[in-house]
């Protein structure tokens, strides 16, 4: 399932799309990322030499490797030639989680774990979190905040990648099968502006413009509003 | 014959999340003198735990995890820390950086204000889909709920702000 509803900066209001667009740029220095990685250097090297909460093997810091971190960084920032500096943002390899790059390390005794059990890969690559402060789970989570009915979302989620790949017709029947199932769902804005936008698709300008107006009556505050009249009244 | 598998380091994590984490910690509210010293507790739990990361789940959703649980601290106990020193943490301020974009620094502190009116649920979607752009089911995945909870979540968090701007504006909102 890849529902996945337009960003602000896709169609926010102006202001807001710069703002969010330069907020996105943002990134700390090469000398900030040094400082921290020295100021690492030196409050880990306590703990590895304590033990025995620090192991050997993947978990042990080099501190020589650390140091090269450093020197990598101050070089970039001195000659200006680090990747960070030079690397439009939204190019950093940070973008999103990472692919899973790591064989599985055998669980140490005692260890804390601060999530469920891992989880094979879904479809789309995911896996669980190891995220400490949310103990529930989609497969385990009764007490989730209430949830849409899946079906709902189920449904215009295929009229989403119906739409992302081009079969609008596709769109206009799962919506409408919506309509019919889901009178007083939740999720009505999104199905009609799927709805509009299949049928600007089709070259069905009038019907797109009479559902267009019925929906900016019914969600007048719609974020959507701005961006479907501009598909269907594209600027001279 | 399968590869040997990849052995992860520290540097390593460190290396690929650094930006990252400082950026999370910030975008969760952090206050601004704080983002550094919250970014090192983040990698002094890497340090910790990363035997018990499992190397099947993927390194950012797990860095986010630790970030968040770290950024709630720190926001929670901001107050307390400024009146208290704490002797057990090396200073570490950050030093004043490479000329910066004005406009990008404006930006950031323009948006931590709208980021305000969201609760940490809200913002931490918000976080990841507006600003960091992963996918709708990897939010979810990272913040451990429905996608459809997500995805509610990111709705009522965009509207939040756009509210945000228009206060900000003097404007009323459209009818």
């Amino acid at each position: 399932v890849s529902f996945n509803p337009s960003r602000l900066r896709e169609d926010g209001p102006p202001q807001l799309r710069r703002i969010i667009e330069s907020a996105r740029l943002d990134e700390p220095s090469a000398a900030e990322l040094a400082s921290l990685s020295a100021a690492l250097s030196g409050a880990t090297m306590p703990m590895v030499a304590k033990g025995p909460a620090a192991p050997a093997g993947p978990m042990a810091l080099s501190t020589t490797g650390l140091k090269v971190l450093v020197a990598m960084a101050i070089a970039g920032a001195t000659a200006g030639a680090g990747w960070w500096l030079l690397t439009p943002p939204h190019m950093v390899p940070v973008r999103g989680p990472t692919a899973p790059i790591l064989a599985p390390h055998a669980p140490v005794a005692g260890a804390p774990v601060t999530g469920p059990p891992p989880k094979e890969p879904s479809a789309n690559g995911l896996v669980g979190p190891v995220a400490p402060r949310q103990p529930s789970r989609p497969s385990n989570a009764p007490a989730a905040p209430a949830p849409l009915p899946t079906d709902e979302a189920t449904l215009l989620s295929r009229a989403f990648d119906a739409l992302q790949r081009g079969q609008a017709n596709s769109v206009l029947a799962a919506t409408a099968q919506h309509e019919r199932e889901f009178p007083h769902g939740a999720l009505i804005e999104e199905r009609e502006v799927l709805a509009i936008k299949a049928l600007i698709a089709l070259g069905r300008a009038g019907e797109a413009e009479q559902r267009l107006e019925a929906f900016e009556e019914r969600f007048p505050r719609s974020t959507h509003r701005q961006r479907l009249r501009s598909m269907l009244d594209p600027p001279p | 014959m399968t590869a040997p598998p990849e052995r992860l380091t520290f540097e390593r994590v460190y290396a690929e999340g650094a930006a990252f984490v400082v950026r999370t910690v910030r975008r969760l509210g952090v206050p601004k003198d704080d983002v550094f010293d919250a970014a090192q507790q983040v990698f002094l739990t890497v340090h910790r735990r990363l035997s018990s990361f499992d190397g099947s789940s993927q390194l950012n959703t797990w860095l986010f995890g630790i970030s968040r649980r770290v950024a709630a601290d720190f926001r929670d106990r901001a107050h307390l820390r400024r009146e208290v020193p704490t002797q057990e943490m090396p200073e570490l301020s950050a030093p004043p950086g490479p000329p910066r974009d004005i406009e990008r620094l404006e930006a950031r502190d323009t948006l931590d204000r709208f980021l305000e009116a969201l609760d940490e649920d809200k913002r931490a979607v918000f976080v990841l889909y507006e600003l960091e752009e992963w996918t709708m089911p990897e939010v979810a995945a990272a913040i451990g709920c429905p996608v459809q909870t997500a995805y509610t979540r990111y709705r009522a968090g965009r509207k939040l702000v756009e509210d945000a701007l228009r206060s900000e504006l003097g404007e009323e909102g459209p009818r």
